[in-house]
């Protein structure tokens, strides 16, 4: 029964966090939500993954994308900053456009909302992830034993 | 244009550092033909002769009062010149003194980097950009002094003189600060021109911080200790930076600011006082030096000095006088510190008691260091001696006048440094060049000729010094004549005559040629007399390197106190602290709630019975957490509380602050439990005495400090409230942003939100690498218990 829970109850709660977050990302420039909350709640669906799996393999799935993900959401602030300097004349000067087929309205504000969901998600879970792996390591779960090739990409430099 | 030449430089140095230059054979012709093909361009297209100076500007930030300014009048243009040709000189030498090092292309490139720095200074017509550009030449020469950073007496050197001149650079901004909040304008050319009221004490502040930015730069007494410090350099960056160009910086700044603080009473003979001072001192230590490039070094200082007394005076001949030392100095000791190069080069040592006879196998070196040591010793037509001729003539006309004492310092400050620049030309000429055996006769001469277009950039510059009278009042007239009316006004003609007839001048200079001729001759006797008498001063080293004890043990000792090894101490003295200093000013304050709030408290429609079960919660588990021995229990009780005040914000509207309180309660909580693994299961022992008391005190202080706190921002607002202005702004401007909160964040205070973004993906890092490499440590650990 518990392994049923861990592994499906908790993927799907996973997978809905996931949703909710970007839900709340989207609509943060009109109504309550915004960047920093919907990458803590992202961040908090990859710890029901770490939960539901094993922090092993959360690492070996997605470990190596976490920390460039980080440098990505600062990249994506520093360019819409620089987008308003070079169409508006100033740094962070908002810059608004249509896409056109969906009609929805993007601009600087929210692809630097963008940004700051990447970082704080990113972030967040590597610290998970990390401490997880660390200190949580010395109680076998159910999944423990990853393959040796797993364990080497987990820590591609030990020597 | 003058920008696009900054980055061409900068470009230029890229360049060489990818390209590998120690193993291409030309790349020191192509080195040194980048500044000189730029110079040409730009002796073209500004040219001396322009009567209104080439400015250009482009916005930077324009809210701080910075703005990329360039300027170029006739005293830049100087330094332009001086800057383009010797650096030409210099990046070429560079190629074959560092021929077979590895990190040759990071010289360069910092060689670059630092000429684009320098002409920045000479150029900069905002007080921000110069400072920029200051400290550019700073760090630049940071990073050149420690080019072996292997060696520990070169790291020493660099960092001395990174201290020194960046200490004053500190004091250079305050001063310019001070003046562009006095002149409201942050203009150069303005501050210069614009009437000052001399009874502003800001304004005297202001004068003698820049003289201390001045003073450390060029190294003058006080400071006079980095620069001899900073010889460890490799040698082309001795003679560019260290003698040719940015220890010159510290005059350029006297001189650009000269027009403006020539009436200050104080500004004269502050320059004369301490130019004179370093030239007497500078000039004796240098004749105890036997190392060749501790000789130049202290015989720079001497120089830089002797500049300064030039800019002590007002007036044409004292102009003059500036603009020809600077030129003239810098044709000649360049050539003469690339010569010291060559000659480590050829016989492995600089000491001058160990060489001899050199003059045969280094003919075209010779020739270089004559032509380069008889502008040294002002003999007469060179341009030193007519540098030297018209200052001493300005000094015979304003000495008697106004502060007679400091003018007949001055006065023997020039000869006194005239006759010890005799004796070191000597020394180059006879000691090491010409006499058949060395001091030291079992010394034995290891010859390593060094390569033939080596000798290009010494002699070259000599010959420029050789060919400089000839063209003084021809060709190189209207650039001499622009530079001394930037610093003494437009006057009608600027005739530079090589011949000032007979007179003091002349006579003063024949005694300093035969003193210096009589010194030579009982140099050795005079010479250990001398470094005996100098021992006895205390060095200005010494005193800095106590200096920079003392700061570290007080820092090691503060440290030690504030951040005891024991977590509990720690946290403890934190907060401590916090509570001493915020409650200072408690009798400011008035706690009373309100009338408006509340109104607020009384108008939202929350049920009353929900807010006590809420506050009664909250106590209940905030008691919960105090009182329980359980960890597991304490952390639940905590993040009960932290789900309470989610509540309270939710019942109060403000839905976002609720939202991340929720997600950061859950979190934290996650992260606390995970903790708990590496936590030993044994209870935590139960405190007694003065640690539980003191945890108690501080316990209760800092919840009684939380609920003034909020009491305060309950009552009377200190400061109109901006909310409303916010949501104006908010659903007008930023695109129909109705959720305010996040439009602040991402848009109005963006560059907040950006910084704290920042601070968060660094702080991730720096956990990713600690817990990893405890990670690591901890399996190398079981491997090595697994495999005893």
């Amino acid at each position: 029964m518990t392994e049923l829970y861990r592994k499906y109850l908790l993927s799907a709660l996973a997978a809905a966090l996931v949703l909710l977050a970007v839900f709340f990302l989207l609509r943060g420039h009109d109504l309550p939500g915004g960047g920093f909350v919907g990458g803590l709640m992202a961040a908090a669906a990859i710890e029901l993954r770490i939960i539901s799996l094993s922090a092993r393999e959360v690492e070996h799935r997605i470990g190596r994308l976490l920390l460039p993900m980080a440098g990505g959401g600062l990249l994506v602030a520093i360019v819409s900053m620089a987008l308003g300097f070079f169409f508006e004349g100033a740094i962070f000067a908002a810059f608004w456009f249509r896409i056109p087929v969906v009609a929805i309205d993007v601009g600087t504000p929210t692809t630097f909302d963008f940004g700051v969901f990447l970082v704080v998600m990113s972030v967040t879970a590597r610290f998970f992830l990390d401490l997880t792996l660390t200190f949580a390591s010395q109680t076998p779960g159910p999944d423990a034993p990853a393959s040796a090739e797993a364990e080497r990409a987990i820590e591609p430099a030990t020597q | 244009m003058l920008l696009a030449c900054l980055v061409l430089l900068s470009g230029c140095g890229l360049a060489l550092w990818r390209a590998a230059p120690e193993r291409k054979p030309y790349a020191g012709w192509a080195a040194g033909l980048a500044p000189l093909l730029l110079l040409g361009y730009l002796w073209f297209r500004i040219g001396p002769s322009a009567q209104t100076p080439y400015a250009e500007h482009w916005p930077w930030v324009d809210s701080v009062g910075l703005e990329i300014a360039l300027r170029v009048d006739g005293l830049g243009f100087l330094f332009t010149v001086i800057i383009l040709l010797i650096g030409a000189a210099v990046a070429h030498y560079t190629h074959y003194y560092l021929y077979a090092d590895a990190r040759q292309g990071s010289f360069y490139l910092f060689l670059f980097l630092f000429m684009a720095c320098m002409l920045g200074i000479v150029w900069a017509d905002n007080v921000l950009l110069l400072f920029i550009f200051w400290e550019g030449t700073s760090i630049t020469s940071y990073l050149l002094i420690g080019h072996r950073y292997d060696s520990e007496i070169s790291q020493k050197a660099a960092r001395n003189a990174l201290f020194v001149t960046g200490a004053g650079g500190l004091c250079l901004l305050w001063g310019l600060l001070l003046l562009a909040a006095a002149a409201d304008s942050y203009s150069v050319s303005y501050l210069v021109q614009a009437p000052w009221d001399f009874a502003q004490p800001n304004v005297t502040l202001a004068l003698v911080l820049m003289l201390v930015g001045a003073f450390t730069k060029s190294g003058q007494f006080p400071f006079h200790f980095w620069l001899p410090g900073a010889m460890t350099a490799p040698t082309p960056a001795s003679a560019y930076l260290h003698s040719a160009t940015m220890v010159k910086a510290g005059v350029f700044l006297a001189a650009r600011f000269h027009p403006l603080f020539a009436e200050h009473p104080a500004w004269l003979p502050l320059l004369a006082a301490f130019g004179a001072v370093t030239a007497v001192l500078s000039a004796g230590i240098a004749l105890t030096k036997t190392d060749l490039k501790a000789v130049l070094a202290y015989a720079t200082l001497a120089q830089l000095g002797l500049l300064f007394v030039a800019l002590s005076m007002t007036g044409k001949e004292a102009a003059l006088a500036a603009v020809l030392g600077i030129l003239a100095h810098a044709l000649y000791k360049g050539p003469l510190f690339l010569v010291v190069g060559m000659v480590e080069h050829a016989a492995s040592t600089r000491i001058v008691t160990s060489l001899a006879a050199l003059a045969r196998p280094l003919k075209a070196v010779f020739a270089a260091t004559v032509l380069a040591a008889l502008s040294l010793m002002s003999i007469p037509v060179w341009p030193g001696f007519v540098a030297k001729e018209y200052l001493l003539d300005a000094l015979q006309h304003q000495a008697p006048s106004a502060w007679s004492w400091l003018g007949w310092l001055s006065m023997f400050g020039v000869v006194a440094a005239g006759a010890a620049f005799v004796v070191i030309g000597l020394v180059f000429i006879v000691n090491v060049f010409l006499r058949a055996t060395p001091d030291d006769a079992d010394t034995d001469l290891y010859m390593h000729l060094p390569p033939k277009s080596m000798v290009v950039g010494p002699l070259s510059l000599s010959a420029v010094s050789l060919a400089l009278p000839l063209v003084l009042n021809g060709w190189l007239q209207p650039l001499l004549a622009q530079s001394a009316a930037s610093l003494a006004g437009p006057a009608d003609h600027f005739d530079v005559h090589l011949w000032t007839g007979w007179g003091l001048p002349l006579a003063l200079s024949l005694a300093a040629l035969l003193m210096g001729g009589a010194t030579f001759l009982l140099q050795p006797r005079l010479r250990s007399l001398a470094a005996r008498s100098l021992q006895r001063l205390p060095a200005g080293e010494t005193l800095f390197e106590l200096f920079l004890h003392l700061v570290r043990g007080t820092a090691e000792r503060v440290t030690d106190f504030l951040q005891s090894r024991s977590l509990t101490t720690h946290i403890a003295v934190v907060l401590a602290i916090a509570l001493t200093f915020v409650t200072l000013p408690w009798r400011r304050f008035d706690l009373a709630i309100s009338p408006d709030m509340m109104r607020i408290v009384s108008e939202s429609r929350v049920w009353p019975l929900l807010e006590i079960v809420l506050a009664v919660l909250a106590i209940a588990a905030a008691l919960t957490a105090v009182l329980t021995w359980v960890r597991l229990t304490a952390v639940i009780a905590l993040s009960v509380v932290g789900l309470v005040v989610a509540l309270w914000f939710v019942l109060f509207a403000a839905p976002d602050l609720a939202l991340t309180q929720l997600l950061v309660e859950v979190l934290l909580f996650l992260l606390i439990i995970i903790l708990f693994f590496k936590l030993p299961t044994v209870e935590p022992p139960r405190l007694t005495g003065w640690p539980r008391l003191r945890n108690i005190l501080l316990a209760l202080g800092m919840g009684l400090f939380g609920f003034v706190l909020v009491l305060l921002t309950a009552g009377e607002p200190f400061a109109p409230s901006i909310s409303q202005e916010m949501l104006r702004h908010s659903a007008l401007g930023a695109h129909g942003g109705a959720n305010v909160v996040n439009v602040i964040l991402v848009d109005f205070r963006g560059y907040d939100t950006f910084g704290e973004m920042t601070v968060i993906a660094i702080a991730g890092l720096g956990v990713y690498n600690l817990v990893r490499s405890y990670r690591l440590r901890a399996r190398r650990a079981d491997r090595r218990g697994a495999a005893s």
